[in-house]
């Protein structure tokens, strides 16, 4: 006999009884809500009239370019709409396919791109088309995952494997595909720049983190003290001296006649190199939540030392620490703006150079709220996408 | 900003000893109490962790009664001409500080905590909930050992990043080390000498701590067979 498995009833609440159980429930609640809510009128009234008298947010409009792509140059800028079409494309079609599990990124997605299109028409900006482009695109490819068969799904996981690699072509250029002509990592600049060391740094430190964890673990002793050695060293000193050292002594150490690669790149390897330890301590933590028992049942079915880690113990360990893991990567994320102090443009750069501009004076509170808004949206969709995987990974339900 | 304080009166050498004596007993109360609960299987009633209180108090109140004058006195901001005198200050550059990275790094340690209660399994709760703990006690002796396994780690690292992250007050001109050595710098001009300390001192510093925490950690070790 098969037990019947069964979800208990998901409660629904409307709007009005939702108000009614959260805020309104009892007469200091009632009280509190109507508190909290003069606070904010207080607090938010003068704000949101500057924003909409006083603000100069042309600053913004005619620097738009200049913020999300810095220097590159313009006339290849459909390289950028490109992968951006092609995220588009591929969060659309994965959204037909898998449905429920890629529903809240896409919409998120559509959110922006929508979004985007009124900003830059409230903005007199010509890439409101560009925009609403790309979230054609997306309902297109959505349409088109619900109607391919289901054979469908593999090609969707590597593509979206081939899709970082492809954006790091796009945008880089090669010396040997005539029609994409390379563009040096030395004009790459704004949010570009910002969103590609984030991206290039997090998915490489990752699993270098893991193997140093593994390491601090092991029972060799040359590789974990190593690896204790390496990760102290690493978390001890700040951030910026790692990146002054990528920026002015690897050039120094490197031979006579062998040019040094670009400063993103050194950038970029300083990023990874610092962040590998701090993943390290955090996959550290829940490799010690898994319990010998574990080993021992994957051994006695006979599984090997690499087999046990990469299916009994790695996926326990990850899953613990899933917010641990976010918390790097969002830290990672605001700590690109330091790579303004070794001579590149990212967004914060960009907007103190925008300030400098003799027409743009005084609109610092413009600038910067522009830029908050900007880390603000990305660190939200990192923490949306911390919660899905979490749910979908069930922590904290079992 | 300013708050009342305490400053130490002339009388303050003479109690140091009374203040010794009563940290020694402290010690020694704590030694006592081990060693019987070690022999005993029951828990100590509670009236046996009362000493802690009574015998400190019972010696300080030998204290008074030698020494006529208070070892402390209080000292509260009085407003005389322009300014405030006396009391603690607390300027506006530290206070910034000190409630940005309160608030800073408390969301980050917020998540940290989080993954190590949501990484203990369901069943510990509800198998303490049925054994008749209260929430309270679950919490505190069911899952909180169970989850500082997978939280030391990461909190470690944001102990760390907390006191690197004390660099950024040369952003409110708050002197701290790195302002102090950018100053050194420019009447110097011994720059990489000068990096070599600051890099040691946070080096020194961070070593330090996750030292301590790796002791912790070793403590707090899933215990098997």
């Amino acid at each position: 006999m098969t037990a019947i498995e069964m979800q208990p009833p998901r409660l629904i609440l409307g709007p009005v009884a939702w108000l009614r159980k959260n805020l309104f429930s009892t007469w200091y609640n009632v009280l509190l809500t109507f508190l909290a809510l003069g606070l904010l009128y207080t607090l938010l009234r003068p704000a949101v009239q500057w924003s909409l008298t006083e603000a100069r947010w042309g600053v913004i409009s005619a620097n738009l370019t200049l913020f999300m792509v810095g220097q590159y140059p313009r006339d290849q800028l459909w390289r950028v709409w490109l992968s951006i079409y092609l995220l588009g494309a591929l969060l659309g079609l994965s959204w037909g396919i898998w449905k429920h599990a890629a529903r809240g990124f896409a919409l998120i997605a559509l959110g922006a791109g929508l979004a985007f299109a009124v900003i830059g028409l409230l903005l007199n900006s010509n890439v409101w088309i560009n925009w609403l482009l790309s979230v054609g695109i997306l309902l297109g490819f959505y349409a088109l995952g619900r109607i391919l068969p289901a054979r469908g799904r593999s090609i969707l996981t590597l593509a979206w494997l081939l899709y970082f690699p492809l954006v790091i072509l796009l945008i880089a250029g090669s010396r040997f595909i005539p029609f994409l002509s390379p563009v040096p990592t030395n004009i790459w600049g704004g949010l570009l720049l910002t969103l590609m060391i984030t991206i290039i740094a997090n998915v490489v430190s990752l699993p270098l983190g893991i193997l140093l964890a593994l390491g601090r673990r092991s029972k060799l002793p040359v590789v974990r003290y190593f690896s204790i050695g390496y990760i102290e060293l690493m978390r001890g000193v700040p951030l910026v001296t790692v990146l002054f050292m990528a920026y002015l002594l690897v050039p120094l150490f490197l031979p006579l006649g062998v040019r040094p690669p670009d400063a993103v790149i050194r950038a970029i390897v300083g990023f990874i190199l610092f962040e590998a330890a701090y993943q390290a301590e955090n996959v550290r933590g829940g490799l010690q939540a898994v319990g010998r028992g574990q080993y021992e049942a994957a051994q006695a079915l006979g599984l090997s030392g690499p087999l046990t880690m990469s299916f009994i113990i790695l996926p326990q360990a990850l899953r613990a620490v899933i917010p641990a893991i976010f918390n790097s990567f969002i830290s990672l994320f605001k700590d690109t703006s330091l790579v303004a102090i070794i001579g590149l443009f990212d967004i914060l750069r960009i907007g103190r150079s925008v300030l400098a501009q003799s027409e743009w004076l005084g609109t610092h509170r413009e600038v910067f709220l522009f830029a908050f808004f900007i880390y603000w949206g990305f660190n939200m969709a990192f923490t949306y996408g911390s919660r899905r995987m979490e749910e979908a990974m069930g922590v904290g339900r079992r | 900003m300013y708050l009342p304080g305490f400053e130490p009166t002339p009388a303050f050498n003479s109690w140091r000893i009374y203040i010794w004596i009563a940290l020694v007993s402290l010690a020694i109360i704590w030694l006592m109490l081990r060693l019987i609960q070690n022999r005993s299987e029951l828990p100590l009633p509670l009236w046996a962790y009362l000493a802690y209180i009574v015998v400190p108090i019972l010696i300080l109140w030998v204290g008074f009664v030698t020494q006529p004058e208070p070892p402390l006195k209080a000292n509260l901001p009085v407003l005389t001409g322009l300014n405030f005198r006396g009391g603690l200050r607390l300027t506006p550059e530290f206070a910034a500080l000190l409630f940005g990275l309160v608030v800073y790094t408390g969301a980050f340690i917020a998540e940290v905590v989080r993954a190590g209660i949501q990484a203990v399994s369901r069943g510990q709760v509800e198998a303490a909930r049925s054994l008749g703990f209260t929430g309270a006690q679950a919490l505190h002796l069911i899952i909180f050992p169970q989850a500082l396994r997978v939280i030391i780690p990461p909190l470690t690292s944001q102990y760390l990043n907390l006191a690197k992250n004390s660099s950024l007050a040369i952003a409110i001109g708050y002197p701290d080390l790195f302002s102090i050595a950018g100053t050194v710098i420019n009447q110097t001009g011994a720059t990489i000498e000068v990096i070599v300390i600051i890099m040691l001192s946070y080096l020194s510093m961070s070593l330090f701590t996750s030292l301590l925490m790796n002791i912790y950690n070793s403590r707090m070790r899933l215990v098997e067979r």
